[in-house]
């Protein structure tokens, strides 16, 4: 899961990400048998791209 | 006097358990102090809130949002009032820094569920330099919604409630701690209804 916004701050960021990965699976934002297999990122710009993809590599 | 405004944001109209608590609160804001407006927030908002509606929000010395808990977070009709007020008031140099109180409920027997909310609600009011002040945080919103109307049993919302009055009354700026109330039916007993509930939804929906 892949969030973004570009005039984010660090706390918004970390608000996102833990409300996200936290809740995953009570809160219906993906299926509970599922919610292990999921991370988030969040990215400002275009820039963090590469490193998302590094990383969106090690689940497929 | 002072501009007090409730954002109520369920849609459940008169069966919610938010306009319970919202009304609570509002009967314990003596008219003579306080001038109070009510906004409900709509279903599928497809135009953006009116200027005047949001010019309410943004005179008012203390807002007050009393809302159920959605997937851990904020439902999108309420989401849609916050972007617009966002939009309106961000830049604008006479927005006033007005006391932000969130009254939230859920169906989970545990308020502390609603952590990530608090974070949320509170960078809200960071990004337009509002005065964020406090959370009430109610778990078994249904019997937290009964137990408010009964006497003796209510100790617990009513203290947290009037904590809200009086932090508007006195213009507090001290940081105070969140309220979180359990329902007062415990949990146990809370899941094996929601278990027993969720059977027999899943029985009619076979049946269909």
């Amino acid at each position: 899961m892949i969030g973004y916004g570009n005039d984010i701050d660090e706390e918004e960021k970390s608000t996102f990400i833990d409300l996200t990965r936290k809740h995953l699976g009570e809160a219906d934002i993906v299926h509970p048998d599922f919610d292990k297999q999921v991370d988030v990122y969040l990215t400002t710009c275009s820039q963090d791209s590469e490193a998302i993809c590094e990383a969106f590599k090690k689940h497929v | 006097m002072k501009n007090i405004c409730f954002i109520n944001g369920s849609l459940r109209g008169k069966k919610a358990s938010s306009l319970v608590f919202l009304n609570c609160i509002s009967s314990m804001l003596a008219e003579a102090e306080f001038n109070t407006d009510i906004i409900n927030v709509r279903v599928k908002a497809k135009e953006r809130y009116s200027e005047e509606l949001l010019k309410t929000i943004s005179r008012a010395d203390a807002i007050i949002m009393v809302y159920p808990l959605f997937t851990c977070g904020i439902r999108g009709s309420l989401m849609r009032l916050l972007e617009d007020f966002y939009l309106y008031a961000k830049g604008k140099a006479n927005n006033k820094a007005a006391m932000v109180y969130i009254v939230v409920n859920c169906g989970f027997p545990r308020p502390e569920i609603m952590g990530e909310l608090i974070r949320v609600m509170k960078n809200f009011c960071r990004r337009l330099l509002l005065n964020w002040r406090f959370a009430i945080c109610m778990g078994g919103g249904p019997v937290a919604a009964m137990t408010v109307k009964t006497p003796l049993l209510n100790i617990k919302y009513r203290k947290a409630f009037s904590a809200i009055v009086a932090d508007i009354r006195h213009g507090d700026t001290m940081q105070k701690d969140d309220y979180f109330i359990k329902p007062i039916i415990p949990e146990p007993i809370m899941l094996w209804i929601k278990a027993q509930y969720e059977k027999k939804m899943q029985t009619a929906a076979a049946r269909e």
